[in-house]
């Protein structure tokens, strides 16, 4: 791989909004989750549901805090790795990143201190008003950016005047045509990654036999929930297959890995390719036959449009966009299978008892982070090689800087991630193992990291639960 | 053999009898529950077309709340 300033870019980019994701998607999802807690806290009065919301409030906060500095990381990574689309789409990006400022963050900053220090300090009712303005919050911004990057993906709404984009329309730049499909498609991701991690957590208790309670009501909320939330997002999906079918063929094509212009009839399902992109073939697939002609395009015997469809020079890299999405499609289904085995062994009252079931969502716990990222690479590797589909080209995107500068930086980013990640992985395990019986009565806002790093000591331990009167 | 070991024996016989019809009849129900959650994920996905798709979206979400809802008797892993 020649490891030009076009390249350096690109991999820092990825990398470092790879990182990114992880955290607002954790947080988004668990600032809902932890909204409905406190809500069914003040309905029903049962301190069970205190003990669940002071548990996952620590692990929002931390999810919460490294989210919110690797975002800023990317607005500043826009001038330095790709000035160039910052002078051509400032005039419609820049205003959508500054409107998530001004509603999200204003909002989410207003109410974060309430929510994480003033449980003991405030009225309950205030407090869930907190709680749910920051679970606003985290939606608005999910909003804008989604707004923004859909314009990247299906831009609308502007006119290209001299090399720059100059709005038309405010209106069709921000609901561009991908916006309306994509917005709730990353909401319910969120949501399911926050279920299938209290889920993951409640049976790992469960089948240790530890905080039973807290277990098997953190398992029941977060089945229950992603019990809904995956039949949802399986249609939404379905929809936005469609949309994208229409408006970004090529990264379809690449999807379901055929190259010819049209497939065997009736056409497999790929689970499995090596894909030779130089020479437009396959080494090696393995598929199920059958299955691509009924799931793509709803009969028995239709054919799939191949990659050959696109000109070579305006095709994506097959085999990276082939598994974001078969990454993401196929934990969807795994989701699935295991939202439907939950309503069965519900029914059956063996929710919590049978251990296969734990075991699976104990190994499920990070699918949604990992779903995820399956899916973003499936959006912005599939897009390419533009930057802003159809306008501007990645390489005419990147600034005219000399590839060592990126590099270092490069380096650098992946030291101190590196740093964030430890830090979050450790102190998550620590809160963990500690259990819901010694969460803090509130966030403790203290100038290190260190004494939240220690190994728990026993005057943790000697801590008791005192819900406080609703 | 004596006629309480023969007693014995026979109700052991029918134990493992009762069993094994409440094994089947469990695998017969997750089988069913099997291929109904391949059917709803087929048809949610919009093989059988969009309208077929928000009908099955509907229903899986009110058995959802359904069977969430559903009160279940006191069992020990029920009990607080």
């Amino acid at each position: 791989m020649n490891l030009d300033a076009a390249t350096l870019a690109r991999i820092q980019f990825g990398f470092t909004v790879s990182f990114h994701i992880i955290f607002p998607t954790i947080s988004i999802g668990l600032a809902m989750f932890l909204a409905i807690v406190e809500g069914l806290w003040l309905k029903t009065k049962d301190p069970l549901y205190y003990r669940i919301y002071r548990f996952w409030l620590g692990i929002f906060a931390m999810g919460f805090g490294v989210g919110v500095v690797t975002g800023i990381v990317l607005s500043f990574e826009f001038g330095l790795g790709f000035a160039r689309f910052g002078q051509m789409a400032g005039p419609a990006i820049g205003p959508m990143i500054a409107l998530e400022v001004l509603t999200s963050f204003f909002l989410e900053a207003g109410f974060l201190g309430i929510m994480l220090f003033g449980l003991n300090r405030v009225g309950p009712k205030l407090h869930f008003f907190a709680t749910c303005m920051v679970a606003l919050g985290t939606l608005l911004s999910a909003s804008w950016i989604l707004s923004a990057n859909s314009w990247m993906q299906t831009p609308d709404g502007v006119a290209i005047d001299h090399g720059h984009v100059v709005v038309t329309d405010w209106l069709r730049v921000i609901v561009n045509p991908s916006w309306p499909i994509r917005l709730p498609h990353m909401l319910t991701a969120a949501y399911l990654t926050a279920c299938f991690l209290v889920s993951g957590i409640g049976a790992w208790y469960l089948l240790r036999n530890k905080h039973l309670e807290f277990g098997k009501r953190t398992v029941s909320l977060g089945m229950g929930f992603a019990t809904v939330l995956i039949a949802v997002q399986v249609f939404i999906g379905d929809i936005l297959y469609g949309r994208m079918l229409q408006y970004q063929p090529a990264k379809m094509q690449a999807a379901e890995g055929f190259w010819e212009p049209q497939s065997e009839s009736p056409a497999p399902y790929y689970w499995i390719i090596v894909p030779d992109q130089e020479s437009q073939r396959n080494r090696f697939t393995l598929g199920t036959p059958y299955l691509g002609s009924i799931w793509l395009t709803h009969s028995l015997d239709g054919r799939v449009n191949g990659l050959k469809n696109t000109p070579q020079d305006r095709q994506p890299y097959m085999g990276i966009v082939f598994y974001g999405f078969r990454t993401m499609y196929g934990i969807a289904i795994l989701m699935f299978s295991l939202a439907a085995a939950s309503l069965w062994l519900r029914l059956r009252g063996r929710l919590f008892t049978a251990r296969w079931f734990l075991r699976a969502l104990v190994v499920m716990t990070p699918s949604g982070v990992l779903a995820t990222l399956g899916g973003w690479y499936l959006a912005e590797t599939g897009r390419q090689p533009w930057v802003i589909y159809g306008v501007l080209r990645t390489v005419d995107a990147v600034s005219p800087v000399p590839p060592n500068v990126l590099l270092s930086t490069l380096i650098l980013f992946i030291c101190v991630y590196s740093l964030f990640l430890i830090g979050f992985l450790a102190y998550t395990g620590r809160l963990v193992r500690r259990g819901p019986d010694e969460a803090p009565e509130y966030a403790e806002a203290r100038g290190s990291l260190k004494p939240a790093l220690m190994p728990a000591i026993g005057n943790a331990a000697s801590r008791a639960v005192q819900p406080r009167e609703v | 053999m004596t006629h309480d070991r023969f007693l014995a024996m026979f109700a052991r016989v029918e134990v493992n009898m009762d069993m094994k019809k409440s094994s089947a009849g469990s695998a017969i129900g997750a089988i069913t529950a099997t291929l109904l959650g391949i059917v709803f994920f087929f048809a949610i996905i919009g093989v059988f077309g969009l309208e077929v798709s928000i009908v099955a979206l509907l229903m899986f979400v009110a058995l959802t709340l359904l069977i969430v809802r559903l009160p279940r008797p006191a069992s020990p892993e029920n009990k607080s």
